[in-house]
């Protein structure tokens, strides 16, 4: 017990010892704020001993002190000697006090309280009940026999009724009829005291309106764990679903789009995905040739609206004069939205009487036109229409119409560069057949008067053989050897050509190696009086390929081997096989070819450089397709060469190649 | 019929040739009659199809005469019961076309230009 003399102008003290078995806490302070009494409790709400607050002033002892209501409420109440009572909140101790002041003789006294607890939970229930009233989210309570017990902002907003409209009624009033259902396994559920967490559905609006929610339901205990009821948090997902919805009309759209080259059958079938996804009715208009809109495609959810919406169009067509809708979108390339549409846009927009008429009929709620775009300009638009549904259309539908539109724009342009390509391969065919078509007509053309000066020398030569003129049938031999040496130019061009078409044809069969070689050297030695062609071994074998090819092949060694020395008197013909292959090389004695040449030999049109070489006529085309004939025929060719000492031409041939047919 | 030179009445094997080039003809007559045949020359694909009497022993004929394609010619030829059984040879100077040759029933291929020796031994062959 803390006695102690106040220092009061009136000498008078007061006995504060009746505050010692208070549990409250006790200060008083003198008129200068000292303190001059502080019991137990005091000191302990204080959290500071007796005697360290003794004597001195709140401000002293407590840094804040001057900032709290505590001391303007002190400041106060020793001024006007009226008591005052305050609740507030100490930073310092965490702790709600009621701090009620009064005037004492000395100055004031001050009764504390620590009333945290109750403070908190009334912040809890005020928070809480902001949380409810704030919240986006439907928050609801109904009892077990589904009647609606409470009824929160969001719900107001969300369905439309005010809590004094729906509580006491039956929260079946939000559920359509078809999912009424529903309602009994909640409650079965919930009577069992079970939760429902995040569950989809569709609940309805006063106005009719049908949204997609999420719930979670909880049940309710009384304090006895008897399940009296159920919270329910209602969460709109409309937008979601929506937007779910859009995607994944997108990704359908975009794969008809992709499907399929015929554009305007991928528009019609977007346009059914479309009324089965986000709109009532759908149609797609494109621009002709002549500025001219036509309608591409129409689609209602509702079959027999699709001929309103046709005879609608087809009794005002939209022309390109009009400032607003579609022709707009097609001038501008801008798609236009409108949200919602009232009966005062339509009168606006109609023409007259009976198309206003038939617009309300519509029943139009919402309405998007987007561009379909070729290299930037509009060309056709799509348009996605809202109406018995109710449905309002917001900006991410319309993000999500234009970036079909934008999708629909690339198949378009995909499907006419598609047709470009078509065209552009109809003429490469068409040119490729006039080729062909040359090809032949060349061949006859060049072939005719070989063929009749052929058969004119032959019928000479057997004449002047048979008149016993030998040298005047030698001279026209001769003649006969360099007809078919003309033929043979004529028919490497030839084969050039068919080479290059991809169209050169082989007529294989079985034939005597040996044989061909032996007629290819009497036709070539006939040619030359200078050279010797020497065969050096035999192949003894009956290979399978196209024989002339093959022939035309070592007619080609043999020329190119008397026409690369001429200083020499000997040619080489050197032939060999075993069990697989055949190989044939012809040898020269000339001018050889220099090793860098040695590699672009079988190159077309290539020529040895005249330097290294004496310039000696030619086409360059010879070896190139005899190396063509040989690698489809399944072989190898190659060729050797030294300068100065002449040059070996050969080629190696698979001895039965069933694969060497015509290719 | 332009220029179909009737034969007379001898045993010579007659020989048939159809070629829209006149100096193919010519030689063909020469080369064909020194070899001991009688020759009737056609230039124009019709007259040949047409042939009823006096009938060849062996057809040459080229494949692609103007006007009126050799094989055309050559399956009216041999769809015929009177000419079914006359062979034809077809020659063309494009070898591709060999396998048309086959197809429209020829009896045997050469291509242009030719060795004497070659048509002569082919024709010989048909002859007989």
């Amino acid at each position: 017990m803390t006695k102690l003399k106040a220092n009061t102008k009136e000498g008078v003290r007061t006995d504060f010892s009746l505050f010692d078995r208070f549990i409250d806490g006790f200060y008083a302070f003198d008129r200068n704020w000292r303190y001059i009494y502080i019991n137990k409790p005091g000191a302990r709400l204080a959290q500071k001993s007796v005697t360290e607050l003794l004597g001195k002033r709140p401000q002293d002892v407590f840094s804040d002190a001057h900032a709290l209501a505590f001391g303007e409420t002190l400041k106060k109440v020793m001024t006007d000697g009226k008591p005052r009572s305050i609740e507030a909140y100490y930073p310092r101790y965490k702790k709600w006090y009621e701090d009620i002041f009064f005037p004492i003789r000395e100055g004031v006294g001050l009764l504390a309280r620590d009333v945290s607890r109750r403070k908190n939970a009334e912040d809890d229930q005020l928070r809480l009940s902001a949380i409810v009233s704030s919240s986006d989210d439907a928050i609801i309570s109904k009892n077990l026999d589904g009647i609606i017990t409470s009824w929160n902002r969001a719900a107001q907003k969300m369905f439309g009724y005010t809590a004094e409209e729906i509580i006491g009624k039956s929260i079946r009033t939000i559920i359509p009829p078809e999912l009424q259902k529903e309602e009994d396994i909640i409650l079965a559920k919930l009577r069992k005291g079970k939760r429902i967490e995040h569950y989809q559905t569709v609940r309805i609006t006063k106005s009719g309106e049908r949204k997609y929610v999420s719930l979670t339901i909880s049940p309710m205990r009384s304090k006895a764990g008897n399940v009296f009821g159920a919270s329910k948090i209602i969460r709109d997902i409309t937008k979601e679903k929506r937007n779910e919805e859009n995607l994944k009309f997108l990704a359908e759209a975009s794969k008809e789009l992709s499907v399929s080259l015929d554009f305007k059958k991928s528009l019609h079938n977007i346009a059914k995905l479309a009324i089965s996804h986000i709109a009532d009715w759908c149609t797609v208009e494109m621009l002709d040739g002549n500025e001219k809109i036509n309608l591409v495609t129409v689609t209602h959810k509702n079959q027999k609206m699709i001929k309103w919406a046709v005879k609608l169009w087809k009794d005002n067509p939209p022309t390109m004069r009009e400032r607003a809708g579609v022709a707009n979108v097609l001038r501008t390339g801008i798609s236009e939205f409108y949200p919602h549409i009232t009966d005062e846009i339509l009168a606006r927009g109609a023409r007259n009487a009976n198309h206003l008429a038939l617009l309300r009929k519509l029943q139009l709620k919402s309405v998007i036109i987007a561009p379909i775009k070729v290299r930037k300009k509009a060309v056709g638009v799509i348009v996605f229409i809202s109406s018995v549904s109710g449905n309002l259309y917001t900006k991410s539908d319309l993000s999500m119409a234009e970036e079909l539109a934008r999708r629909a724009s690339l198949a378009l342009e995909n499907a006419k560069l598609y047709q470009d390509m078509q065209k552009e391969l109809m003429l490469r065919k068409k040119l490729e057949r006039q080729k062909d078509e040359f090809v032949g007509i060349a061949s006859h053309e060049l072939k005719t008067p070989v063929t009749s000066l052929k058969a004119f020398a032959q019928v000479l030569q057997n004449r002047f053989a048979k008149a016993g003129d030998e040298r005047s049938a030698l001279l026209l031999r001769k003649m006969d050897a360099q007809i078919n040496k003309l033929n043979n130019l004529i028919q490497d061009l030839l084969d050039i050509s068919k080479i290059e078409a991809g169209m050169l044809e082989f007529h294989n069969g079985y034939f005597h190696f040996d044989e061909l070689i032996d007629e290819v050297i009497e036709e070539i030695q006939r040619t030359t009086d200078k050279h010797t062609i020497k065969r050096k071994g035999r192949a003894k074998k009956i290979i399978y390929g196209d024989r002339e090819r093959i022939g035309q092949v070592i007619t080609n060694f043999l020329t190119n081997a008397i026409k690369y020395s001429p200083h020499a008197d000997t040619i080489d013909i050197i032939v060999s096989s075993d069990s697989k292959e055949v190989v044939l090389c012809v040898q020269d004695y000339g001018v050889g070819i220099p090793t860098e040449s040695l590699s672009y030999i079988f190159d077309r049109f290539y020529r040895v450089p005249a330097k290294t070489h004496e310039s000696v006529p030619g086409m360059g085309i010879g070896l190139y397709v005899s190396s063509e004939f040989i690698k489809r025929q399944g072989g190898t060719i190659w060729a050797e060469s030294e300068v100065g000492k002449g040059s070996r031409f050969c080629f190696r041939l698979p001895v039965k190649n069933k694969q060497s047919t015509n290719q | 019929m332009k220029k179909l030179q009737q034969g007379n009445n001898n045993n010579k094997k007659k020989v048939l040739v159809a070629d829209d080039d006149p100096s193919i003809l010519e030689a063909l007559q020469l080369m064909l009659e020194d070899a001991g045949y009688e020759v009737q020359t056609s230039s124009d694909g019709k007259t040949v199809q047409e042939v009823k009497e006096n009938l060849p022993d062996v057809i040459l004929l080229d494949l692609w005469m103007s006007g009126m394609d050799g094989r055309d010619i050559c399956k009216v030829l041999k769809k015929k019961e009177r000419t079914r059984h006359i062979p034809i040879i077809i020659f063309s100077a494009n070898r591709d076309t060999e396998r048309i040759a086959w197809e429209a029933g020829a009896d045997d291929f050469i291509t242009k230009p030719f060795e004497m020796d070659t048509l002569l031994n082919m024709i010989a062959k048909y002859a007989k």
